[in-house]
């Protein structure tokens, strides 16, 4: 770089002929502020969206085999597995419908009580159902892609859920499909308390499965086998949601280490549901 | 399979179409989403590494810039990532191509695993640095794939230019 930017203006600055190593270095510019833009300040969204709009039609393609393949497999399950998976369905389905009828009763006295106190009303679920499609192509990361998008009411930052916990939560919308980061993403950070005595922390995804509670006073009692659920700190997650199971406490070192694992299947399961909070209409005590 | 790179055949010169179409085609199996597995081969990858020997005029160090934008997109990874990664290795081809082309198939596929595997490393330490998750080691079973496909890839890429002049032919652009 001896020629200084705008030293001479009557020359062009870039001729047709670029030698190779300045095109290389260019192009090396180019993509390292991409990627400065991207990573560190998520400054790209608009471009991102406008190359998609090119892109989506042969995404869609590209992602025929894949749910060719899928169906197939279940075009060809067994007819033993469906039934033995259907008496089990129908078992659960039994007990939910028994347990849905004491949550009718309990809801109502719950929502009776908040009145006599004075308090707001509790907010409520809006789910939406989804299917898992493939996991992102991107190694780096811990995503799935599912198959509802803005379409169906999806946006960004919901809860998703699979039948024992919280699963992830959504990261990218399209109108189609949507893209659910995992707990277990490393630094991916969920508000959560110990479900036995209401301690409050912050889980972090480990990267390897695993989770790791933190940021918690220092003589708290958490011990193993605890279930952490959402405590809903956040405003995004309802609170109450399984979590986690802490595996094991290690206050050696004077700071507590404390590794969890997920509740959620997740990555495994095929259906999931995206849960949204919806603000209760009318309060009473006129505060939120 | 050595005969790929035998001077002693007269090329024809290889068709925009062509190119243009076996690229697309690549960029499309390099967007299906295939799983866990890491011994995928990444064909945008390979097929763009031969054009950039075979037709360094066309196909050059920004058409890996916008191929790997592209990709970016697609597949919903870090913006620039691929880009950076298929810019260097276009670079770095077209500065060994002579040599490496000297080579047959197994050869060439020998010389270009170390640029292909410096582009899966470039883009892990992008990642890495910016907290991405730990991929394993079979991230750089891409590379091992691209290469074990070379010598069946190159020679179908080639096929079109070594066959008899075709009178049908559109002229070429340069």
């Amino acid at each position: 770089m001896n020629s200084p930017l705008g030293a001479s203006p009557n020359v062009p600055r870039f001729h047709r002929t670029m030698s190779p190593g300045q095109r290389l270095g260019l192009a090396t510019l180019a993509a390292v502020l991409l990627l400065v833009l991207d990573l560190r300040f998520g400054a790209l969204g608009a471009v991102r969206d406008a190359i998609s709009v090119v892109l989506r039609p042969v995404q869609e393609a590209a992602h025929w085999p894949v749910k060719l393949a899928t169906d197939g497999s279940i075009y060809f399950a067994t007819l033993a597995e469906v039934q033995a998976e259907n008496a089990r369905l129908r078992r659960i389905e039994m007990e939910d419908r028994l347990r849905a009828a004491t949550l009718a009763a309990l809801e109502a006295e719950n929502a009776e009580f908040r009145r006599l106190l004075g308090m707001s009303k509790r907010a409520e679920l809006r789910t939406i159902g989804v299917e898992v499609l493939y996991d992102a192509p991107d190694p780096f990361s811990r995503r799935i892609v599912v198959d509802r998008g803005a379409n169906a009411g999806v946006r960004l930052g919901l809860a998703v859920l699979d039948a024992e916990g919280l699963v992830g939560q959504v990261t990218r919308i399209q109108p189609l499909v949507s893209e659910v980061t995992l707990i277990t993403q490393k630094d991916h950070a969920v508000p959560v308390m110990v479900q036995r005595n209401g301690v409050r922390g912050v889980v972090y995804g480990l990267g390897d499965g695993y989770l790791e509670l933190r940021h918690l006073l220092a003589d708290a009692d958490v011990r193993a086998d605890d279930l952490l659920v959402t405590s809903g700190l956040d405003g995004v997650f309802p609170p109450g949601i399984l979590v986690a199971r802490v595996v094991s406490v290690d206050t050696g070192t004077g700071f507590s280490h404390i590794v969890c694992e997920p509740v959620a299947f997740g990555e495994r399961r095929r259906y999931l549901m995206v849960v949204e909070r919806v603000p209760a209409k009318e309060s009473p005590a006129g505060g939120t | 399979m050595q005969t790929v790179s035998r001077p002693a055949r007269v090329l024809q010169p290889p068709r925009p179409r062509f190119i243009l179409l076996t690229l697309a085609l690549a960029f499309f199996w390099d967007l299906i989403p295939k799983g866990e597995w890491g011994f995928w081969p990444e064909l945008t990858l390979a097929v763009l590494t031969f054009w950039a020997m075979r037709d360094p005029e066309r196909v050059g160090v920004w058409t890996a810039f916008v191929l790997g934008v592209m990709l970016d997109v697609g597949r919903g990874v870090a913006l620039g990532q691929e880009a950076l990664a298929l810019v260097w290795v276009v670079y770095l081809a077209q500065r060994r191509a002579a040599r490496i082309l000297w080579f047959g198939g197994w050869g060439q596929a020998l010389l270009l695993l170390p640029l292909w595997l410096l582009a899966l490393a470039l883009q892990a330490a992008v990642r890495l640095a910016a907290g991405g998750d730990w991929p394993g080691w079979d991230y750089f079973g891409t590379a091992f794939a691209d290469a074990a496909l070379w010598p069946i890839l190159s020679y179908a890429l080639l096929w079109p230019q070594w066959r008899a002049v075709r009178s049908d032919a559109p002229a070429s652009l340069s």
